[in-house]
């Protein structure tokens, strides 16, 4: 599904809420019709690292590297042009399904306000683009929805509904924040489902954030392991469930519950509340290979073959 | 020996107007040590099954008993002792401009007629957390810590059940297996009887002995955790087996 030449390269990025780095030394390449999947744990940076690649976040500073746009380096333009191509090319799904949307005013008010927004409305074509969007994502009866109020709707169908005006604003890259988190798990699967059908009937490239590698292996061409705002994994989804490196994915993945019963490890600790550290692994506290030289350990994401990046594979290689 | 027991119990709430029967004749025995899992979608009643029984609502029909004792429409302080509820979201559900310690404290002594102080050493070490924690406000720990002192703050009042409502949905996959791995140690070591409400079937069978689906208000199938999984006999629970997300090596 993806073509060869990346439309977003992000390079070296480092980020944090004023003096506090959050997010430090993130390089990755993004290409059309390619699902990122980014995993880790609550307080690892990966939400942050979607609202620096937005870009329209107060507070958030971005302290040094590179977020290229079709070749475009989004962080020497002037902050109101950088604003401008980031709102016209980011989708933005967010964890709440309440969050997308006006509880109290139509769907339809507030879809025409999103297009007029992004200079897209037509009013005679409206309809017809609608319900075509609809269509297009398996959603039934679009003029009752349209005529309907997110409130009157359940967290699924918002969410949904959501991703239908995403599709309409025909935006190149949809960030997705943790889209199913807040649904049960027979929605989840059904927006999981969704994710996929728009990737497929538009090309639309996305960076979904997640703690659910199930739905990582699901939905992902790509999946970035984070700790402590650094990338410590990266690879096909294959290569990173398939044959996970470092200690901290293989922890992730003993951690999720199957139907066969056995009671899930829990990784004992939590990640560090501050940011990436200058030198040393975050990760030697948690980790069970951890050894003396950890402490200093300068941090490089290293290729093992294939594409398959890891910060640390505990001395396997 | 059975420590609770529902029967035919109904609750119904009026939305414009409209009457919704949230739950309609369920019945349910839960043993003492077992940790029973209710799973269903929203609006399956699965949450007002657990407010019924921690006392928060009362049945519209039907009779609830804690260990052969009927549990009327007014409860006594040691009838609330004895259920304890837990909730989905643990954060919120300690004051947020109070210190947690500060939470855990006025929880038991709202239940308690002396000025009694909870045996921090023993709780803090139960949940597995450092006792300095306790002094921290809710804002300055994670999800995962919260939901261990909110599990605290249960179990300092000795309880005999353990109601449990989605308290692993909004965790990640870590602080999920923890939460786990703690109420399993808690049946292990102390016999609680636990009821574990989720809509995630994988979770359920991971903890629990017996499951009970819940569809539209009503108990579908009921039986060993085990055996629902693998035979499932309802279109319900078969729909819910398979979105069940699992990673495939």
């Amino acid at each position: 599904m993806s073509d060869s030449s990346p439309i977003l390269t992000v390079s070296n990025l480092s980020a944090g809420y004023g003096a506090g780095r959050m997010l430090a030394d993130v390089s990755f390449a993004l290409r059309r019709g390619e699902i990122l999947c980014l995993v880790g744990e609550s307080g690892c940076g990966k939400s942050t690292l979607l609202r620096a690649v937005m870009g329209t976040v107060p507070g958030l500073e971005i302290l040094s590297g590179a977020i290229e746009l079709g070749g475009q380096n989004l962080l020497a333009l002037p902050r109101r042009e950088r604003e401008r191509i980031c709102v016209n090319t980011f989708g933005l799904v967010s964890q709440s399904p309440g969050a997308s949307f006006n509880p109290i005013r139509s769907y339809r008010a507030q879809f025409i306000e999103a297009l007029r927004s992004h200079g897209k409305y037509d009013r005679a074509a409206f309809d017809g683009l609608v319900s075509a969007a609809f269509a297009k994502l398996g959603l039934a009866d679009w003029q009752r929805i349209l005529a309907s109020c997110p409130y009157e709707m359940s967290g699924g169908m918002n969410q949904r509904i959501a991703l239908a005006l995403v599709l309409l604003l025909e935006q190149d890259i949809l960030l997705a924040d943790e889209p199913t988190s807040a649904l049960d798990a027979t929605i989840q699967l059904q927006v999981a489902q969704e994710l996929a059908r728009l990737r497929d009937v538009s090309g639309m490239a996305q960076i979904i954030v997640t703690h659910n590698l199930a739905l990582a292996q699901l939905l992902a061409d790509h999946i970035g392991v984070m700790y402590a705002g650094r990338l410590v994994e990266m690879g096909t989804s294959a290569q990173v469930l398939g044959d996970p490196r470092h200690a901290y994915t293989r922890a992730l993945i003993a951690a999720i519950p199957s139907l066969r019963g056995d009671m899930p490890t829990g990784l004992a600790g939590a990640p560090p509340l501050g940011g990436p550290d200058a030198c040393g692994c975050e990760f030697a506290p948690r980790c069970p290979l951890r050894a003396a030289a950890c402490a200093k350990k300068a941090y490089a994401l290293i290729d093992t073959g294939g594409g398959h990046m890891v910060a640390c594979d505990g001395g396997a290689a | 020996m059975t420590i609770l027991e529902a029967n035919h119990i109904c609750r119904r709430y009026r939305r414009r107007g409209v009457q919704v029967d949230a739950l309609t004749d369920v019945s349910l025995r839960l043993e003492q040590g077992e940790i029973l899992g209710v799973v269903g979608e929203s609006g399956s009643g699965k949450s007002t099954l657990l407010r019924l029984i921690s006392g928060l609502e009362a049945p519209d029909e039907g009779t609830l008993s804690l260990e052969g004792k009927e549990l009327g429409a007014k409860r006594t302080k040691a009838d609330y002792r004895a259920i304890q509820m837990i909730f989905q979201d643990a954060v919120g559900s300690f004051h947020p401009r109070r210190k947690i310690a500060d939470s855990i404290r006025e929880a038991v002594r709202n239940l308690s007629d002396a000025r009694e102080e909870p045996d921090w050493q023993t709780l803090c070490a139960m949940v597995q957390l450092p006792l300095e924690l306790a002094e921290r406000y809710p804002r300055d720990l994670s999800g995962g810590q919260c939901q261990r002192f909110a599990i605290a703050r249960a179990m300092a009042v000795h309880p005999r059940i353990l109601l449990c409502d989605e308290i692993t949905s909004a965790l990640d996959v870590s602080s999920q297996a923890q939460i786990l791995r703690l109420l399993s140690a808690l049946h292990r070591d102390k016999g609680m009887s636990v009821i574990f409400v989720s809509h995630d079937l994988a979770v359920v069978r991971a903890l629990c002995d017996r499951v009970m689906v819940l569809y539209g208000g009503r108990c579908v199938e009921e039986g060993p955790a085990a055996e629902v999984i693998q035979h499932p006999r309802e279109a319900y629970t078969k729909k819910l087996i398979s979105s069940v997300l699992e990673v495939h090596a």
